[in-house]
């Protein structure tokens, strides 16, 4: 089986690229018929595609209800996506059994949003962190807690802290519990999904320096996920920008922030607070709130909020292009130009 | 990872025996009880009232203490804390998590919760329209002249702090009825539609008649807003307004907040944690850590010019939209444990210009210009002689 998967790999080997997702698209059924036939769903990502380097963070932004963190678990295949391809490392996990999963997940780990609830409050912090490295046999058993050991003091967790459990720490602590946990298996790829935002200012400061000090160190590939504009715009090289569950621009950092090219980009920039009472911004304010995504208006998802919008936002979805070298948008008003 | 550390890892530190468990709890039920007969107290009207230090001023807090009973020990989460809130402009209070921020706001509207919270001591004194009162010294029963009507408050969750079983319309002529012996349903209904209108409810009739599941978050927060509204305060107190929306529909709450303080001509005292909010609303600032005032001034003072460490240290921390620099600053360790605080000054351990002063008593205020103080024993007067 593990040379079935090899060969495959081999075939379709870019040995840049660790992470390709071509039209994902994940749906969650809300009405069924008695015959289990779905009448009407919930598309909560909608046919997204990127590309991922080796050793490279693609930011991914939006607000509450995007499909950003529910994009991230369909990557990780934590929900089964209902169509397009994953490719990691070349290999289609969507076609993968269970079994050959398995091999793959040590190779792509998650961090969740809240310390607080995604640690087992009946393990020790020692137990939370060997369990992955013995199910994955990653060292040798009488290795496994010298291993550990190395492993918390590289994120910042005193070696006396083996033996307490979750509860004894701060959300900061935690986090960096959690952190640890995901690198035991040594993964090529984490997903980080809101990291920081359950945390205080200069804790975020921390954890944040922490995740780029680990990325150097052991080459990881992160695909970060978050609200905050400011924090993706630090840790980030792309930057994916998420309304209604599609991508609606996307671009190396230095592209989408200097020349933003999709309206609702530029809105989210403007919408943050800058800490310079001096700073008057020039808002531009959305009107209304996000449209449900049971119900999404037709066209262009964001013409009901868009300032700029014309008649055939309404009408027309407006394709995905590359504008600029690796800038991608969908937008109807760019295509005029 | 340091040697001394590893050693005393053999005997848990924090722990409590029975012993000290059962000492701690006859402490705190003689305490509770005292301060429970204090608050249930029968007391004439001349006993709370009060004069303010300035006319200009309409709240007042003056080394407030509030207290937790807990099982583990006194939680000093107000641990001395004075500012003031002068007539039309916006206070902001910034701090961390657990800093006591949300539970200064709590003391001023007499939400704390007891037995177990207590105001242990400290005056606030605010100024009602022809009375200045003590709101620490009311009784508990006395307190709906004040709360509700003269200040009202906006709470973080819009979600959890409407209630779902009645419409927004009966959540927001309920005001009128308390506040207002005179008002009739039509009046109460009149008043409840000219605030849903102030709030920019684009079909007000819509939302009276609906339950609050019916609405957006944003929407739900405007709602919060307009009861806020409803009783004309004096002051609003908005406790994290935008934390639980997304950035677009901060913006436009933020937008409406600034609006309203000169519609309504009152105050505001906002708390948060973003230092980017507090930027841009603020007036006057109050930077607060473990449950004391660090610094205040200005909001140009207290962003141009920090001087506290840790105040230094929350603005470099951030990351900004047009910073570039590869690491992040950040104020190493954790805020300490709020149960027995040190005696020196509480930033100690995380700052990085300690003297050795900085281990002697805790800093007194410090004061800088009219406008600014700051609590840091780099700026006592001896180190301003020096240099």
């Amino acid at each position: 089986m593990a040379e079935n998967i090899k060969s495959e790999a081999l075939e379709n080997k870019d040995d840049d690229i660790i992470l390709e997702v071509r039209n994902l698209r994940k749906s969650f059924p809300l009405k069924k018929t008695i015959t289990g036939k779905v009448t009407s769903e919930l598309v909560a990502v909608d046919n997204v595609s990127f590309k991922l380097k080796r050793g490279e963070t693609l930011g991914i932004v939006g607000e509450s209800g995007c499909g950003k963190t529910t994009m991230g678990r369909t990557i990780l295949k934590l929900h089964e996506p209902t169509g397009g391809q994953v490719l990691f490392n070349g290999v289609d996990i969507t076609k993968l059994k269970p079994s050959q999963m398995r091999e793959i997940r040590k190779k792509m780990q998650i961090i969740f949003q809240d310390p607080y609830s995604s640690l087992p409050p009946r393990s020790t912090v020692g137990g939370i962190l060997s369990e992955p490295v013995q199910v994955h046999s990653i060292v040798p058993k009488n290795e496994i807690k010298s291993y550990v050991l190395e492993l918390m003091e590289k994120c910042g967790l005193r070696d006396y802290y083996y033996e307490r459990y979750p509860h004894e720490f701060s959300g900061g602590q935690r986090q960096r519990i959690c952190i640890a946990r995901a690198l035991s298996v040594k993964p090529e790829l984490v997903v980080c999904d809101e990291p920081v935002s359950a945390l205080d200012v200069s804790i975020q400061a921390q954890i944040i320096n922490l995740l780029k000090g680990l990325q150097k160190d052991m080459n990881l590939t992160y695909l970060f996920i978050s609200h905050d504009l400011s924090v993706v715009k630090f840790i980030s090289d792309k930057i994916g920008v998420m309304y209604l569950g599609s991508i609606v621009e996307y671009g190396s950092k230095d592209d989408i922030f200097a020349n933003p090219l999709h309206p609702y980009t530029k809105a989210l920039f403007s919408a943050i607070p800058y800490p310079d009472p001096d700073v008057k911004m020039q808002r531009i304010v959305l009107k209304g709130d996000i449209p449900s995504p049971a119900n999404p208006p037709k066209g262009c998802r964001f013409h009901t909020r868009c300032p700029y919008a014309k008649p055939i936002c309404s009408e027309q979805t407006p394709e995905y292009k590359e504008y600029e070298n690796g800038h991608f948008a969908a937008c109807h008003l760019l295509e005029g130009e | 990872m340091s040697k001394e550390k590893n050693n005393t890892s053999s005997k848990p530190k924090g722990y409590l025996t029975g012993k000290e468990i059962r000492a701690i709890a006859k402490a705190n039920k003689k305490e509770t009880k005292r301060l429970e007969e204090y608050k249930n107290r029968r007391a004439k009207e001349a006993e709370f009232l009060t004069e303010m230090k300035s006319q200009n001023n309409i709240l007042e807090i003056d080394d407030l203490h509030t207290y937790f009973f807990t099982e583990q020990g006194v939680v000093k989460a107000v641990n001395g804390v004075s500012f003031d809130v002068p007539k039309n402009a916006t206070v902001g209070v910034v701090g961390e998590s657990g800093c006591g921020k949300s539970v200064t706001s709590m003391s001023v509207m007499r939400l704390i919760q007891g037995p177990q919270g207590q105001i242990y001591s400290g005056d606030i004194r605010f100024a009602a329209l022809d009375k200045t009162y003590d709101i620490a010294k009311m009784p508990i029963h006395e307190i709906h002249r004040i709360r509700g009507k003269e200040i009202a408050m906006i709470f973080q969750e819009p979600m959890t702090s409407l209630n779902p079983v009645f419409t927004i319309g009966q959540q927001l002529d309920e005001v009128s009825f308390i506040h207002n012996p005179e008002s009739t349903p039509e009046t109460a209904k009149a008043k409840s539609m000219e605030m849903l209108n102030l709030v920019g409810i684009a079909m007000p009739e819509r939302v009276y008649n609906a339950f609050p599941h019916e609405l957006s978050g944003g929407m739900r927060q405007r709602v919060m807003i307009a009861m806020a509204l409803v009783s004309n305060p004096r002051l609003i107190i908005a406790d994290e307004p935008t934390t639980a929306l997304d950035v677009t529909i901060q913006a436009q709450i933020l937008d409406l907040l600034r609006d309203l303080k000169t519609k309504i001509d009152g105050s505001i005292l906002l708390i948060t944690h973003d230092l980017g909010i507090i930027a841009e609303m603020a007036d006057y600032v109050v930077v607060m850590y473990a449950g004391r005032v660090i610094e205040k001034g200005t909001v140009e003072e207290i962003f141009h010019d920090p001087k506290h460490p840790y105040t230094v240290g929350l603005q470099k921390s951030k990351p900004t939209l047009d910073s570039d620099s590869d690491t992040l600053y950040n104020i190493p360790g954790n805020v300490p444990n709020p149960i027995n605080m040190p005696d020196h000054c509480y930033f100690k351990e995380r700052c990085l210009n300690c003297t050795a002063k900085c281990s002697g008593d805790y800093p007194g205020m410090v004061q800088l210009s009219p406008t600014h103080f700051v609590a840091c024993h780099l700026y006592g007067e001896e180190a301003v002689k020096n240099g």
